[in-house]
């Protein structure tokens, strides 16, 4: 869709209306049956004590909000300032690319997630396995990403620029990086969803605060609202990441909106 | 390949020279040693990581296939249920887990869950895409020779949804895997996850490398599965042939 002419909110409203009602309609049925069926709040609590005890549990949550928020950062940003590296040494040098390229692929078709264990047996219980684990699963996403993007030139403004002897370095400067951005900004989104499931994960299996510990302390006080407001909490948490880094893309590459219809389709755990 | 041996030998080399102690850094041959000294036990508890991860894989086909034949079919559907699919995507479901372990207990019946709400967004997802994505011209052509709505559907959209679903299988089959895997770290007392922390718990780094090492077989094992399908359904198909498809996992 252009984003022109056709974006006007009388034509988006109606679109909107339709998830929106269904989410109504679930949230309804779900408080019916709870009444309906009378429910313990210790199974499944109604729509209404999950909010209630959301904004209840707004202190409780919060600073271990802060800490996964941290790790997720950090990890994120580590995996970014390594993944862009790696990405240009590859495409600087053929052979570098021979040898890391093979290892990055099989790395994607494993369930990387199963190490998390073993950085906190290395690393202990604070922030530094979550980091990394965090790091480990966004810098495959970024890196691939960002060769893609650098790769992905087209041949005329390369053979343009050659035509007016630009040198190798202003080539890469000034075609090749623009027009990686868009690819990047797409491994970018999908990084930082995956960087608050490394977190997250890190802390399941060892951790004394953040947001997943808190999961796994209410698993084992079988507090399912406390759960709910944790699992709110992360949606939020990774809703407002890939807003933020949609945004920062719109501001970065506004010359190039079409390049963004193709990262709707990706998934993570 | 080169990259990989070396990668081993340095690793080898590395752990020999700095002599260090196992439960840090057990060296590749210590571990291939505990791959074969420990393989009952191994296997017994693959078995049920497979069984479990099989079983939510499935589960994920037979409900995605259907669900997204109707929202291509209807525009109401779409319209409901597409931008929820699309919004859960950048929500980590595996938080939910610890629900499904409340809810269902200890045994593999929460991990399949988990597996199957895991392995059925990117599938529904590529079906959708793949159903919809139809070049125009055959539908013209096709109308042209005043084919039925639903003609259209089984001689043209779903042959065209084909390479897609099959990319949405590969994705679905990891994360079903990455599925079980996480809901056995949540609370389990068998499976492979389950197995990776007790030998942590107990400082034996070895036997936890030697189960991540057939973890990521059986990964690159089901990847390889769902290809190998796919290369026989549609041989037809430019993408199988090429095969340079980028996808990440967790």
């Amino acid at each position: 869709m252009a984003l022109g002419k056709g974006f006007r909110w009388s034509a988006r409203l109606p679109e909107a209306l339709y998830p929106a009602s269904t989410i109504a309609a679930m949230l309804a049925a779900w408080q019916l049956s709870i009444v309906l069926f009378s429910i313990p709040d210790f199974i499944l609590p109604g729509p209404i004590a999950v909010i209630e005890s959301f904004v209840g549990n707004l202190g409780l949550v919060w600073p271990h909000f802060l800490v996964t928020t941290f790790e997720m950062l950090l990890g994120l940003f580590l995996a970014t300032v390594f993944a862009v590296a790696v990405s240009i040494l590859m495409v600087w040098s053929r052979p570098v690319e021979k040898t890391l390229l093979p290892l990055l692929v099989f790395f994607q078709t494993t369930p990387k997630l199963a190490v998390a264990p073993l950085f906190i047996v290395w690393f202990g219980f604070g922030y530094a396995p979550k980091v990394i684990i965090a790091f480990w699963l966004a810098y495959f996403p970024i890196v691939i990403a960002t060769m893609t993007g650098l790769k992905d030139v087209e041949p005329a403004l390369i053979d343009l620029t050659k035509s007016m002897s630009a040198s190798t370095l202003q080539t890469f400067i000034k075609v090749r990086l623009p027009s990686s951005l868009p690819h990047f900004f797409a491994g970018l989104k999908l990084g930082g969803v995956v960087a608050i499931l490394g977190a997250i994960v890190g802390e399941f299996v060892g951790a004394n605060e953040g947001l997943g510990y808190l999961i796994t302390m209410a698993q084992h006080n079988s507090d399912v609202t406390l759960l709910f407001s944790v699992v709110i909490t992360l949606v939020v948490l990774g809703r407002s990441m890939y807003a933020l880094i949609g945004w920062a893309e719109t501001h970065a590459i506004s010359w190039h909106v079409t390049m963004r219809a193709r990262d709707q389709r990706f998934f993570t755990a | 390949m080169a990259a990989a041996i070396g990668l081993v030998a340095v690793w080898q080399l590395g752990v020999q020279l700095l002599a260090i102690p196992d439960y840090l850094l057990p060296g590749p041959r210590a571990v291939a040693a505990t791959v074969v000294s420990e393989r009952t036990l191994i296997f017994q508890h693959g078995l049920i990581t497979l069984y479990e991860a099989g079983l939510g894989f499935t589960l994920a086909l037979v409900f995605a296939v259907p669900i997204s034949a109707i929202i291509v079919w209807s525009k109401v559907a779409e319209k409901t249920v597409l931008p929820l699919m699309v919004f859960l995507q950048t929500v980590p479901k595996v938080a939910i887990a610890p629900l499904f372990i409340i809810w269902f207990g200890f045994g593999p019946f929460p991990k399949v869950l988990i597996s199957f709400l895991l392995a059925y967004f990117p599938i529904v997802i590529e079906m959708v895409t793949g159903l919809r994505d139809v070049n125009p011209t055959v539908l013209d052509l096709a109308r042209s020779m005043s084919i039925t709505p639903f003609q259209t559907f089984t001689k043209i959209r779903i042959p065209n949804s084909l390479p897609y679903l099959f990319s949405g299988l590969k994705l679905g089959a990891l994360l079903s895997l990455v599925g079980a895997i996480v809901a056995e770290f949540m609370g389990s007392m068998d499976g492979l996850g389950y197995l990776v922390l007790y030998a942590n718990d107990r400082m034996d780094t070895t036997l936890c490398f030697a189960v991540l090492v057939v973890l990521l077989l059986l990964g690159k094992a089901l990847f390889s599965v769902v290809e190998w399908v796919e290369r026989y359904a549609i041989a037809w198909h430019v993408v199988v042939r090429e095969n340079e498809q980028i996808m990440f996992t967790t």
